[in-house]
């Protein structure tokens, strides 16, 4: 407190500039994206020329980015609801219930966390492919899943942890059964880090690239895929207003997940 | 004798080496309040857990109302549970929190809301059925959890140091509270405290648990004045402990600081003894005469707390006798230093074994 206030050290103002320089050296290519997202032209202008909305109406009318939005938002919605099935009911057997070998699930289950994503995403690729299910959504699905699925479990085990165990003992108590407890008291109060884990689940299902591209085909591509590929033959300038979309949605969702946190301080 | 309620064969539990609950056997009459008081780590909260379900015994059998729930979950035991800490359901409201053992049960919603509505106006607090836990005071909310309990008319009712989160003020009022429910609805209710003056007001009989064993089974009464042990002596209010030596063959002993003590009744007493005597027990006499069943000693220090007043007397060099009694004007004039006799009741005088 007396530090803040009073005078500081060289070092410490040294420190935070160069904190501030870093910081805007990795931020601002991000918001670059942005005014060049609303030029009129079809390649990328920095400053634009004139303001307009050309690029923006390219991108939902021009089909092909279209399908693979589509596409993206069924493989986010089926991953968030997998992963979040899978996850919450792994947290919850794993807090709530006694077993041999439950520290070895417990590392098995967050493994993909510490597994490069790039050797997640061969063995997926390898896997599926000899399933012959790569290019499918199923596929992505999958393959989104497991890296989705660590977060949910790590979101949900300290949701669980904050549960008092003493109002899941009253609820047996009062005679009912397990599959009542969860169903009435458990999971209610949950509600908040389930949403958490949901939100986070789709943005990270919707913004990977690495596993889609190892299992998306030419013909059933991710939005993100898309866009990778976008860069390779075309340069379309259409990518910086998917790109100031995308960066909005991530906003959105982490200032509600923000706001969604603090209410549950409060309450 | 009433039908029993509960009922315990040799219950322990073991946690590897340790020895939470040491062959328990023990019986609560249906319509009793029986308190299990003692220490932190006596086992009266294992045992609490062992009839709730949340742990199994190592060895033993228990009974609720003449059925063996050994083996039975909690949710099948038919009995009803107060926290500490509440533990209404945040998430739901004051009428859905009565209601959850009643809709557990699957009763027709009329019903639900009847016998909600009443269990309400047995805690008097009629009104806030719409609102939320957290909106209500910790008296308030404890007084809920009660109904909640009595919504559903369980066999047995567990209180595990419900009063333990309020302030004495409010606790004083819920001892009150929670004895005149017991007495109106003839419910049989377990308690847990470490609290003894809690457990005196309230219990229709205490058991005192000390290192995972019962050291003393009896009613208030019996424990406070006729307490078998030292440590029943001590954990019940104040008490003067002395060793004691039997002189001759009359059952009549000499504690130390040359107090005669006795006869007592007691058979089988060993040679050395140690007796008991609580301080209101003892009271202080003019030096003129001399009478049976008293010593001479002085004061050491006189303390002053409030209704009554608290004389300490030394008797012997290592010896120091407490005598308390209710504070009167002229207690300010006594001084360390002062000569005074101490007198008492040959029958305020217990054998400890």
């Amino acid at each position: 407190m007396t530090q803040e206030a009073g005078r500081r050290s060289p070092l410490s103002v040294a420190v935070s500039i160069a904190a501030w320089f870093a910081y805007g050296f990795l931020v601002l290519p991000s918001l670059i994206i942005i005014p060049m997202s609303f030029s009129d032209k079809d390649e990328f202008v920095f400053p634009p020329q004139t303001l307009s909305f050309y690029l923006y109406e390219k991108y939902f009318f021009e089909s092909n980015w279209m399908a693979a939005t589509v596409e993206s938002l069924k493989v986010a919605a089926g991953t968030t609801t997998l992963s979040v099935a899978l996850g919450v009911g792994a947290a919850y057997a794993l807090t709530r219930t006694e077993f041999p070998g439950k520290k070895l699930l417990t590392v098995f289950l967050l493994s993909p966390i510490f597994v490069p994503v790039i050797v997640v995403a061969l063995g997926l690729y390898l896997y599926l492919g000899s399933a012959r299910l790569t290019g499918t959504t199923f596929a992505l699905v999958v393959g989104h899943t497991v890296v989705t699925i660590p977060f949910v479990i790590v979101t949900t085990l300290a949701g669980l942890r904050h549960i008092d165990r003493n109002l899941e003992v009253a609820a047996t108590v009062m005679g009912a059964s397990k599959w009542t407890v969860l169903r009435r008291v458990t999971l209610p109060l949950l509600r908040p880090t389930i949403l958490v884990a949901s939100l986070f689940s789709f943005l990270i299902s919707f913004d990977e690239v690495v596993i889609s591209y190892f299992i998306a085909n030419v013909q059933r591509q991710t939005l993100p895929v898309r866009m990778y590929s976008s860069i390779h033959w075309e340069i379309s300038p259409v990518l910086a207003a998917i790109s100031a979309l995308l960066t909005g949605l991530s906003l959105v969702v982490c200032l509600f997940v923000a706001f969604l946190q603090k209410g549950r301080a409060v309450g | 004798m009433a039908e029993e309620m509960l009922r315990f064969e040799g219950v322990a539990k073991r946690y590897g080496p340790v020895v939470a609950l040491n062959a328990v056997d023990l019986t609560v009459r249906k319509g009793e309040f029986l308190t299990l008081l003692g220490p932190s780590g006596s086992g009266k909260t294992t045992l609490l857990n062992v009839i709730a379900g949340t742990v199994a015994p190592t060895t033993g059998r228990l009974w609720i109302g003449g059925r063996d729930v050994t083996d039975l979950p909690s949710s099948e035991r038919r009995l009803g549970m107060v926290f500490q800490n509440y533990a209404l359901f945040p998430h739901m409201t004051i009428f859905e929190n009565v209601a959850f053992p009643l809709r557990v049960r699957k009763l027709p919603w009329t019903e639900i809301k009847r016998r909600v509505a009443e269990a309400l106006v047995l805690v008097r607090l009629p009104d806030v059925g719409a609102r939320k836990p957290r909106e209500l005071s910790g008296g308030q909310q404890q007084r809920i959890a009660i109904a909640r309990c009595l919504v559903y008319n369980p066999d047995l009712i567990l209180m595990d140091e419900p009063l333990g989160a309020l302030d004495k003020k409010l606790r004083d009022q819920m001892q009150l509270e929670i004895k005149r429910l017991h007495s109106n609805l003839g419910v049989t209710v377990l308690y847990v405290t470490h609290d003894q003056e809690e457990a005196l007001v309230m219990s229709d009989r205490i058991c005192l648990m000390n290192a995972g064993r019962i050291e003393q089974l009896g009613d208030p009464h019996e424990l406070y004045f006729q307490p078998k042990s030292m440590f029943a002596a001590d954990f019940l209010g104040d008490s003067n402990i002395l060793d004691a030596v039997r002189e001759g063959d009359s059952g009549l002993f000499r504690a130390h600081g040359g107090l005669a003590v006795g006869p007592f009744s007691a058979p089988g007493l060993p040679e050395r003894i140690k007796i008991m005597i609580r301080p209101e027990n003892l009271t202080t006499s003019g030096m003129a005469q001399a009478i049976p069943n008293s010593v001479i000693g002085v004061v050491e220090d006189i303390i002053f707390i409030g209704r009554v007043t608290k004389i300490r007397v030394r008797v012997e060099d290592d010896v120091v006798l407490t005598t308390t009694r209710l504070t009167t004007a002229e207690d300010l004039s006594l001084a360390p230093g002062t000569l005074v006799r101490l007198v008492w009741k040959s029958a305020s005088v217990v054998p400890l074994q």
